[in-house]
């Protein structure tokens, strides 16, 4: 194109009220090539809350205040044949949830888990504890499983123990 | 004004719109006259196509600056959304949960499959921990959290943030659960006391 016509275009757009948005475009474009460049798959993370250990509760020592009722705890062992819950109250024995499909049955442990809890009438404290080679994702699972049953809440606080070393 | 009216077709001096294609009051010039060949309605055609070695005058730009906009404030909106960066590869990958409880700002400690790392700065590998043995304290993991705590406290004697003991566990799905309690362990002779597990929201990496 010519040097006039060019011209001639410019000045038919100032006339027409265009604005001239080109320095504008310079901007954005090299503002989305460095964003794109720098872009990071969006993935959101959550958190879990731990709850910390707790040490010398007023289960270990009931000669203290001989009318308080000991502490109710349940815990929660995971191996490799399933789930099993535990509570420190005799006349509930342990709870076995065994594999389904070689998978873990987390919708049968959260139906145990509701079960126990409106037997014992229990806090929202859960003490979970896995042999040694239990991936993280399952325990992960567990405690997805454990948190909640038809909205409402079961055991949100969870307490990680070591099995081999008896800890909390 | 009736209906009647409207249909009438317009007299004398009124102009009517779109203004009737007559082909006698445009200022057509002899070049477009022989690309058109003389018919007004193909003179349209002539600005969409332009003639081969002729250059392009005037492109509309507003789309573009449309596509360009959303697609500017997706990326400004993706690029501050998480306080703490993670980064998520095949060697470290978050197990999913339902949770919502929304990430904080804290130290963190990232468990891959090679390594252990705080801050991003790796630390001991994974290989050399043998958690199952019964060891349930990292050394090297411990000096490394003691520094860094020591000097999250020298910051705040300067006016930095209050050290809080926060601890944020970013671990692959896959490391074995007595890697994650000796981390824990090991963080608790840290300094650090309040733990807090980095998942990943369920469904987010299908």
């Amino acid at each position: 194109m010519s040097r006039r016509g060019h011209h001639e275009l410019e000045d038919e757009a100032a006339e027409s009220g265009e604005l001239n948005l080109t320095p504008y475009l310079d901007i954005i474009t090299t503002l989305v090539i460095f964003l794109i460049f720098t872009f990071q798959v969006v993935i959101e993370f959550r958190l879990i809350d731990l709850m910390p250990p707790a040490y010398g509760s007023s289960a270990r020592n009931p000669s203290d205040n001989p009318d308080k009722k000991p502490e109710v705890t349940l815990t929660l062992f995971i191996h490799s044949q399933g789930y099993k819950l535990v509570t420190n109250q005799p006349e509930l024995g342990a709870v076995e949830v065994k594999l389904k499909s070689g998978e873990y049955d987390n919708e049968k442990l959260t139906q145990e888990l509701e079960k126990v809890k409106r037997t014992l009438q229990m806090g929202e404290s859960l003490i979970i504890t896995a042999s040694d080679d239990i991936e993280y994702r399952t325990v992960v699972a567990a405690m997805d499983a454990a948190r909640e049953y038809e909205g409402r809440m079961l055991f949100p606080d969870v307490l990680l123990a070591r099995a081999s070393t008896g800890g909390g | 004004m009736s209906g009647a009216d409207e249909n009438e077709p317009a007299e004398g001096g009124m102009e009517t719109y779109p203004p009737e294609h007559d082909g006698e009051h445009h200022d057509v010039s002899p070049e477009d006259m022989l690309w058109s060949g003389g018919a007004h309605h193909k003179k349209k055609r002539k600005k969409k196509k332009a003639l081969p070695g002729e250059t392009i005058g005037h492109l509309n730009l507003t789309p573009m600056m449309d596509i360009m906009t959303m697609l500017l404030v997706f990326l400004v909106m993706s690029f501050a959304t998480e306080p703490s960066n993670i980064n998520v590869s095949l060697d470290m990958r978050p197990p999913e949960s339902t949770n919502k409880k929304v990430m904080e700002a804290a130290t963190k400690v990232t468990i891959t499959k090679q390594m252990i790392l705080v801050e991003d700065k790796e630390v001991v590998p994974t290989a050399k921990v043998d958690s199952t043995s019964g060891q349930v304290s990292i050394p090297e993991l411990r000096d490394s959290l003691i520094e860094r705590a020591d000097h999250l406290k020298a910051l705040e004697i300067r006016g930095g943030e209050p050290f809080d003991g926060r601890l944020l566990v970013v671990a692959d799905a896959s490391t074995p659960y007595s890697l994650i309690t000796a981390v824990l362990v090991t963080a608790g002779e840290s300094k650090f006391a309040e733990y807090k597990l980095v998942v990943m929201q369920k469904g987010e990496g299908e």
